[in-house]
């Protein structure tokens, strides 16, 4: 099974005509993070996968550990699927401690608890925002000659925190019982990400694929007016730069976000992915938001991807289209990620029914 | 208010730096541990995870009245030393499955599981299915329970319990399964007892369960 012949190359122009539902051609699709087997089956070679972890063995593996997918495979794999931008990972503040020997390493062992806990870390400084950027412009350099853009995709200055700093089960009761230290953690990681979409507009990037997990999938992790309070004015902070220079701005949480999608409008944002299908009726949506807010994803990744057949992928795929392609704005995709447990001939399936239902 | 009902409040309202003087007062008034425990701290927990699961409260709330009611259970505990423990008698083993280093929804498990008292073996994330087995044997759980994040790693869960039935430690356990790309059709297939969408419905079904054995 193969990428079928579609029409319309990638092109970034497309992706922001739908987001703003403008008229275009096909529907665009796109996926965070396809995983290396699918990457190197459409490829015909290693090298990574779309998101975090890169590196073509013919160009040195040993040397990309640790670094994104190289530029030339990535706008080489959009090419073959019809994607239209690349995404430069940037999820996590990069807040680091110094251990015994004296080197610096990034927090991950959940170890602030207190203020005093805190003082010791060493905040991000130019050296991290340059550490993103050049992937930016290695993206932008090897888009060069194609339509494909190039986008910052993170921002998690809240998830940071829980994931990695202070750790869910601590850092859920610091939010009742020691929020001065809870608004002033996030001040410092809304900063960094603040300076950094700074940074990739000036650089020229595209768009800002912002993420940062608040929900599950009954709905928020913390109550909606304080998370109103404490989430919101950084989160608008954050986009700012972006916004005021007219780069789309899409944003990505798992869960049902119901109680914030206004908001999310009202700073800014002109998309939001990945339309959770455990928490999220895209029909619903579409009626509520449809007409200011392009919607992405929502593709089941249990159901088709990995238990259906290409036929129920291509069958999923036509129904969300009968819904959602009418007016524009919608922006096809997975509900999270295609990892190596999604069947390959599920993926391309994915990617031939975009391409044959997708068409205006 | 009695204070009975104070210390119901209180650990609903997840106060658990006030949880020890109001299970003092308790005491004080004459209450037995083992009464406090099944007549106040149980059916307090017992609300939260049913406001957890109509999701009145969000994950603060139900982290700090876990919290609350694992300190007042560990108050108590040395006086309950001289009687028959109220503290139940059932072990559960739980983990995150092979290849997945996601513990947030299994935490909330422990959590909620603690705080209504059960004993709880806590395998961590990434386990490896020899650990389970291990697990299994040395504590004799009356439940299992595996989380996974990642449909890449939740394929792990069914290997497991392959592994337990090839181990003859399956029978007479109840199986749980949860986490986000888990579903009941998972749950199904798998040939596991209970599935639970979220933490507090997860502890619900097992108390039914052990209640109607």
């Amino acid at each position: 099974m193969k990428i079928e012949p579609f029409v319309g190359e990638p092109d970034f122009a497309r992706l922001r005509a739908q987001i703003r539902g403008e008229p275009v051609d096909r529907v665009p699709h796109l996926e965070a993070l396809v995983d290396d087997r699918h990457v190197e089956k459409i490829l015909g070679r290693y090298a990574g996968n779309t998101l975090a972890v890169g590196g073509d063995p013919a160009k040195g593996a040993e040397e990309a550990v640790g670094r994104p997918m190289v530029g030339d495979d990535y706008v080489e794999f959009n090419q073959a699927i019809g994607q239209d931008v690349l995404l430069v990972e940037c999820f996590w503040t990069p807040l680091k401690k110094r251990g015994p020997d004296g080197t610096l390493a990034p927090v991950t062992d959940r170890s602030v608890r207190s203020r005093s806990d805190w003082e010791e870390i060493v905040l991000p400084g130019e050296a991290d925002i340059e550490d993103r950027l050049q992937y930016v412009r290695e993206y932008q350099e090897a888009a060069r000659g194609t339509k494909q853009g190039v986008a910052l995709a993170g921002g998690c200055f809240f998830q940071t925190l829980y994931e990695f700093t202070v750790g869910m089960m601590d850092f859920m009761p610091m939010c009742y019982e020691q929020r001065d230290l809870v608004e002033e953690m996030l001040e410092v990681s809304a900063d960094y990400f603040a300076q950094l979409v700074a940074a990739g507009v000036a650089q020229g990037m595209d768009a800002f694929f912002f993420a940062d997990d608040y929900a599950w999938k009954q709905g928020l992790f913390i109550p909606p007016k304080l998370f109103k309070e404490i989430w919101f004015p950084r989160a608008e902070r954050v986009i700012a730069p972006a916004v005021n220079a007219g780069i789309p701005v899409f944003f990505h949480s798992d869960g049902k976000i119901d109680e914030t999608v206004e908001w999310l409008i009202d700073i800014g944002v002109e998309g939001i992915t990945p339309m959770d299908p455990y928490a999220i009726d895209y029909r619903d949506y579409k009626k509520r938001f449809g007409d200011r807010l392009c919607l992405f994803g929502n593709i089941d990744v249990e159901f088709p991807l990995v238990h259906g057949t290409p036929e129920d992928v291509d069958r999923d795929v036509k129904e969300h289209a009968e819904v959602l392609k009418p007016g524009g704005r919608w922006v096809a995709g997975s509900s999270h990620s295609i990892t190596n447990f999604v069947p390959h001939e599920n993926f391309v399936a994915l990617i031939n029914a975009y391409h044959r239902y997708g068409l205006y | 208010m009695t204070i009975q009902e104070e210390l119901y409040s209180i650990v609903l309202s997840g106060k658990r730096n006030e949880v020890e003087d109001a299970v003092q007062r308790v005491l004080d008034g004459g209450a037995a541990p083992k009464t406090i425990i099944e007549g106040t701290l149980r059916p307090a927990m017992n609300e939260v995870g049913e406001r957890f699961s109509r999701a009145e409260f969000y994950l603060p709330d139900l982290i700090l009245a876990a919290d609350a009611m694992k300190r007042a259970t560990e108050y108590l505990r040395p006086l309950l030393a001289a009687e028959a423990s109220a503290a139940r008698p059932e072990t559960v083993v739980i983990g995150t499955a092979k290849g997945d280093l996601h513990d947030i929804g299994k935490n909330l498990v422990i959590s909620l599981l603690e705080g209504s008292g059960y004993r709880v073996i806590d395998l961590g994330v990434d386990v490896p299915i020899e650990k389970v087995v291990s697990a299994v044997r040395e504590h004799d759980p009356v439940m299992i329970g595996f989380s996974a994040l990642l449909t890449t790693t939740m394929v792990n869960i069914p290997v497991a319990i392959q592994a337990l039935e090839a181990a003859g430690l399956r029978q007479g356990r109840i199986l749980a399964v949860g986490g986000a790309p888990v579903t009941q059709r998972n749950a199904d297939e798998w040939g596991v007892d209970l599935y639970a969408p979220d933490a507090g419905t997860a502890v619900r079904m097992l108390n039914e369960m052990l209640a109607t054995r």
